[in-house]
């Protein structure tokens, strides 16, 4: 069920709207106009010796004339994405009521131990978020009183007054996608030598440049967390491989997934910046990672991995905060990501829970309430914001932009190896043998019929989508309010049958589908947890191309194509194992998972344990449904009786 | 004679660039066809200095691919005139990604 309708979207919608011409009002009462500008500082272009009121150009060269600020009438330091001209001084007053009061709309009942997680991905949006919910949940330590009770107290009435009482940092790890840039980066044909060494160059540097990228990620959060005067700000650190944790247990109907302790990093004020090995990966990791890279080269396009990527990330995030106590998760979706979203979201099949995806509260799932706050909030004013703000970001490659820089990379090293650039270090030869994710990536690349020139710009759908709604809001500045002003109009139906819900996503399933133009898995092999693989079955040809990353996670479904009977051990050794036609697979997933697992061409593709167990779940719970079907009064036996 | 300016990335732009993320270039003074130096004359330098393969990654024509954030002193570009801005010694130019993935 969907507890958040139309009416109160709009409602709340309304109430922002008039808290924020409420709020501008009283600020232009009672704040003077800033008197100085550029306290940075910085020396100003040529706008800043403008007069007032713009009376005068403000560059040289026939530039456009300068705009005053429309609260102070000084000269505007920035345009904003809504096409306002504001000085920097008041364009922080705004955008710091703008972004509280977005947080604002995030209803909850004050004072009952609302506890909210923030998923930063480390970008200026979510980190200003968590920028926000540190200055909302912050008491003065100044005003408090010396003695300890009277000040316990204090907290204790402001936090009651606070509709959010703890908050907490979640981040994922995404840099072992790095391994994918190069194996979907058009190598599968090798000039010679020297691309071949340009390709080991480059992949040392898109590893390197991941691990770097994290690094910074992890302590400007860390940076964050610590400004908050809580004394208990955790941040919480997964790796997107992490869905393949062997801590998976099930009961009571929750599935949690183990979240390794010591990726945690739990900050009081006075502790000191964690050891290095602190953040050391857990031993678990490594074969994860062959996991999560083995699932990925499964898919066959760039589209559905991201897709799919997406939709364990957010599983993820979920489950960390159901695990953790944390009713509420806020993610930092600003108005160009749901506009974006809106699109390729569509494209990619997804439509039935737009409504929920790209909502301000999705309370479906009553013990995890998903929020976005920022999504009224251009991308370009949070991003300027949070630079002015001194709030540190930093963004991680994607799949799509990965593969393009390590493009870029192979490129440059190409023609250093080429003009025998004695500057280049040595690799080392390849002595250990190729893990079995990276054949099952050139198996993938070489069935593919669209097989990418590596001199093409790689690009999946939400890239393109998003190329797509910069270029419009470029020329038409409307665009993306306009886009993400319509989404707020679309109504969630709720399901007819609410235990209904996709296995992989969580959304709703409200199709049936045909499929035609490509071939689809016929097999889904869902396993127990508790079964163990036969001797000799999966995993019997270890470091060599027949090992089957399926036998040490015996949790996990793999996905069979039909042709792979005599390539795959999975089939023939798990004699016992729950094989259920495709159909049944599909009828469990929503259309827009089914999406991605048409895409599945390689043999031996494992999809995480809980979808295994989710699929399991739904499977005896439509059997037992059926068992009991004759005895259950419909309402047309009722109409009989009468 | 050269004219100093500092260029700045962020947002996952700087791995365009070698991943440094602040330095200062000189450019020739005068230019070879004696105009100025603007913006739009600053983007094809570093086209052709700095990035030199896949200049789509960070151009698109010959202005900013939508998406990337302009900041010259910490102004907005666009209001200092975009690319018809001519640069002035010791100024900084910051390109902002807000790309998702940089």
């Amino acid at each position: 069920m969907c507890s958040v309708d139309e009416d109160e979207q709009i409602r709340a919608q309304q109430r922002l709207d008039q808290a924020h011409e409420a709020a501008l009002a009283m600020a232009d009462a009672a704040e003077p106009p800033p008197s100085t500008h550029g306290s940075d500082g910085q020396p100003r272009p040529n706008g800043a010796s403008v007069s007032l009121a713009g009376a005068a150009a403000a560059g040289r060269g026939g530039a456009s004339p300068a705009r005053a600020c429309v609260r102070c009438g000084q000269p505007s330091g920035v345009k904003t994405a809504s096409q306002t001209f504001y000085c920097r001084s008041c364009f922080d007053i705004v955008m710091s009521k703008n972004t509280r009061l977005g947080v604002g709309q995030l209803q909850a009942p004050k004072g009952a131990g609302n506890k909210v997680l923030i998923a930063c991905s480390g970008g200026p949006s979510s980190s200003l978020l968590a920028h926000t919910f540190i200055g909302l949940l912050h008491i003065d330590q100044a005003t408090l009183s010396d003695d300890p009770k009277a000040a316990a107290a204090s907290i204790e009435r402001a936090r009651s007054s606070k509709i959010f009482t703890t908050a907490g940092l979640v981040h994922i790890d995404e840099s072992v996608l790095a391994h994918a840039f190069s194996l979907d980066a058009g190598s599968g044909k090798l000039s010679g030598d020297a691309e071949r060494i340009a390709i080991a160059h480059a992949e040392r540097e898109a590893l390197s440049a991941a691990e770097s990228t994290e690094a910074t990620i992890r302590a400007n959060l860390l940076t964050l967390a610590k400004r908050s005067d809580s004394p208990e700000w955790p941040l919480i650190t997964a790796r997107i491989e992490d869905v393949f944790g062997s801590g998976l247990v099930s009961g009571g109907g929750s599935v949690l997934l183990r979240v390794p302790p010591v990726n945690e990093v739990v900050l009081a004020r006075e502790t000191t910046e964690p050891s290095p090995a602190e953040l050391i990966p857990s031993a678990a990791s490594s074969s994860n990672r062959d996991k999560f890279l083995t699932m990925l080269a499964g898919v066959g396009s760039l589209s559905a991995r991201e897709d799919l990527v997406r939709v364990l990330r957010l599983r993820l995030i979920v489950h960390i905060a159901k695990s953790r106590g944390y009713r509420y998760v806020a993610f930092g979706d600003s108005a160009d990501r749901i506009a974006q979203n809106m699109i390729s979201f569509v494209a990619q099949g997804r439509g039935a829970s737009l409504a929920y995806d790209t909502s301000l509260l999705d309370a479906r799932d009553p013990d995890a309430i998903l929020g976005r706050p920022f999504r009224a909030l251009a991308l370009k004013d949070l991003a300027l914001y949070a630079r002015w703000s001194d709030v540190p970001s930093e963004e991680a490659p994607t799949l799509a932009s990965g593969i393009n820089l390590f493009r870029l990379w192979k490129s440059r090293y190409l023609l250093r190896v080429q003009q025998n650039d004695t500057t280049l270090p040595a690799i080392p030869d390849s002595v250990t043998p190729v893990p079995a994710w990276k054949l099952a990536f050139q198996q993938t690349a070489a069935a593919s019929q669209s097989n990418q020139s590596s001199q093409q710009i790689a690009a999946s759908i939400s890239t393109l989508t998003e190329a797509f709604v910069n270029a419009l809001q470029r020329d038409f500045t409307g665009t993306v309010s306009t886009v993400q002003r319509t989404s707020t109009k679309l109504v969630a139906v709720p399901p007819k049958d609410e235990e209904r819900s996709c296995v992989i996503c969580h959304g709703p399933i409200v199709r049936p589908v045909v499929f035609s133009s490509k071939p689809a898995p016929t097999l889904l092999t869902a396993t127990a947890s508790s079964e163990k693989p036969k001797e000799g079955g999966c995993g019997s040809g270890s470091g060599s191309n027949n090992s089957c990353a399926c036998s040490t996670e015996p949790a996990a479904s793999p996905i069979v194509p039909p042709s792979s009977s005599t390539s795959s051990c999975c089939s023939s050794s798990k004699s016992n194992a729950n094989t259920v036609p495709t159909q049944a697979v599909l009828d469990a997933t929503c259309y827009g998972c089914s999406v991605i697992l048409r895409d599945v061409t390689s043999a031996g593709t494992l999809l995480p344990p809980m979808v295994a167990q989710e699929f399991a779940r739904a499977t005896s719970r439509e059997h037992m449904r059926a068992e009991i079907s004759e005895y259950l009064l419909s309402d047309d036996d009722d109409d009989g009786d009468d | 004679m050269s004219l100093e300016v500092t260029l700045e990335f962020s947002g996952g732009a700087e791995l365009l660039f070698d991943k440094i993320k602040s330095r200062v270039v000189a450019l020739p003074v005068p230019r070879p066809d004696g105009a100025k130096w603007t913006i739009r004359a600053f983007l094809v330098w570093i086209r052709d200095n700095l990035l030199k393969e896949r200049p789509e990654l960070f151009l698109q024509g010959d202005t900013i691919r939508p998406g990337i954030l302009v900041l010259v002193n910490d102004q907005d570009w666009e209001l200092i005139g975009e690319l018809d801005y001519e640069l002035e010694a010791k100024d900084t130019i910051l390109f902002i990604s807000t790309l998702h993935g940089g």
